[in-house]
């Protein structure tokens, strides 16, 4: 099938079984869990292509995989790009998260009784308030003046500038 | 020839230079699993092995010294700084002990090793990712300072500073890396360090300049042309230690006018050496003021976009000030 027919679901249930090699751990060389499709133009695929499309319902859950490295596919069949695609499997992830040194630290204070059971659903959402407070706050913010670029080199308008001044 | 953009000239000219002689050594932060920050170093650790493609610590000042000891031991290091903003922890030993090594050991020792470092902005990267470092080395006696700006250029002043018996601090604009493509021989080829270029030839006006400025240069002087019949020389310096004078003074003294466009701080940066050679060798040559663009005296460019535009030469300045200088 020409490539530009193909529909995102068509590739993924071309590609599926490719993903599928080894447990969804991908083409393994040595201990790294990805495979290289050799090719001269590098492209990287993120993630967040899968979610916004998870988001929009066009790819299913636990589909977002397939979909990433399809993407990669995708564009390494239009040559002469180079896709790294990396797979890793669930429990990879579960064991990483498991090592994640905040968790860990959490769970520490949780033991020792610092922090109770409700706090850190707690200062996880102040926190994302607080985030995403900020966030809003620098889309919104206007361009800062350019001529602001010039300042702040050295001390300016505070008592200790012009007490200092020749 | 095969077209390729700035990045890859430089993986493949690298990649070249290691299958060819077993001398040669990588090290610097991700140059192995991960093939390089901007993956100049991509395949090398599969290749070559960890013998030779070495991930350092974050740590700058030891992977110079490293590559300082493994010259000196017969090795053909080539050190990577991931950005050249951090590679000021490494200051003392490029200055200390790679620049001065031949000089202080009275010509018995010298140190074959190239340190590469990606600079410059254009790119969103503020002030840690931005930065304009060539001032520093340029003014060290003993390390030679080169600045390539295309593929061809860079690929073969590769091959040169690893066969250079010298240290040479290799210095690459990451925002060229992939803006900037060209044909680039699919044989060996060398580049010499030292010697400018004539990117353009014209006859109105001289416009001395490196890296990305080189670009815009290149596209305001073509601008010029179309819109006003104005013919401008650009040469391109490539290397800032040692500077190539003479075909500088030449230009100069063929157009009689003269702007040096950089994008590092203006004051004490390699274009008031340019205009300072100029002012000692050909004043009387000139028939227009010397003009040099350079960003301003501040620690860097912001993350907003126009702060970081605010900072840099751009194509339209640079027109507008050639036509200035062309009219003057």
């Amino acid at each position: 099938m020409p490539l530009a027919q193909w529909t995102i679901q068509d590739a993924i249930a071309t590609e599926r079984e490719f993903f599928a090699i080894n447990g969804y751990r991908g083409a393994r060389d040595g201990e790294r869990v990805y495979t290289v499709l050799d090719g001269k133009i590098p492209v990287l695929v993120s993630a967040p292509h899968a979610v916004k499309h998870l988001r929009a319902g066009v790819v299913e859950p636990k589909e977002e995989d397939e979909y990433t490295g399809t993407v990669a596919r995708l564009l390494h069949a239009l040559e002469p790009s180079r896709a790294m695609v990396f797979v890793r499997t669930r429990e990879e992830v579960e064991e990483a998260r498991r090592r994640d040194p905040i968790t860990r630290f959490e769970r520490v204070l949780l033991d020792l009784g610092v922090l109770t059971a409700s706090d850190p659903e707690q200062i996880a959402a102040e926190i994302k308030e607080d985030v995403d407070r900020q966030i809003d706050e620098a889309w919104n913010a206007p361009d800062p003046d350019p001529a602001s670029l010039e300042r702040h080199v050295f001390a300016e308008g505070t008592p200790q500038a012009e007490d200092r001044s020749p | 020839m095969t077209e390729k953009n700035l990045v890859t000239a430089i993986h493949d000219a690298l990649h070249d230079e290691m299958a060819a002689d077993d001398r040669v050594v990588v090290l610097g932060e991700d140059v192995g699993a991960r093939g390089g920050v901007f993956r100049v170093t991509q395949g090398f650790l599969e290749e070559f092995g960890e013998a030779r493609v070495i991930d350092t610590p974050l740590a700058e000042g030891a992977i110079v010294g490293v590559a300082v000891g493994m010259a000196l031991h017969g090795l053909l290091p080539v050190a990577e700084i991931e950005f050249a903003d951090f590679i000021h922890p490494a200051f003392d030993q490029m200055v200390s002990e790679v620049a001065r090594m031949r000089y202080r050991s009275n010509g018995d020792f010298g140190l074959p090793m190239v340190v590469r470092a990606p600079w410059g902005g254009g790119v969103h990267g503020a002030l840690y990712h931005s930065q304009s470092v060539e001032a520093f080395f340029a003014h060290v006696p003993g390390l030679k300072v080169v600045v390539p700006s295309t593929p061809y250029d860079a690929a073969g002043m590769l091959r040169a500073a690893i066969a250079d018996p010298d240290p040479v601090l290799f210095l690459e604009h990451k925002r060229t890396y992939r803006l900037v493509s060209g044909e680039v021989p699919d044989e060996p080829y060398t580049v010499p360090i030292g010697p400018a270029d004539v990117k353009r030839e014209g006859t109105d006006l001289t416009v001395i300049a490196y890296g990305l400025m080189l670009h815009h240069c290149l596209e305001a002087a073509a601008r010029l042309e179309q819109e006003h019949g104005i013919s401008v020389e650009v040469v391109d310096v490539r290397t800032l230690n040692p500077l190539d004078r003479e075909t500088i003074l030449a230009s100069v003294r063929k157009t009689g006018k003269a702007m040096v466009v950089y994008e590092d701080n203006r004051s004490y940066g390699a274009g008031a050496e340019i205009v300072a050679t100029i002012a000692e060798e050909a004043l009387f040559d000139l028939d227009g003021p010397l003009v040099r663009i350079g960003g301003p005296d501040v620690p860097a460019m912001g993350f907003a976009t126009n702060l970081e535009h605010a900072f840099m030469p751009d194509v339209d300045l640079i027109t507008q000030r050639m036509l200035e200088l062309a009219r003057f």
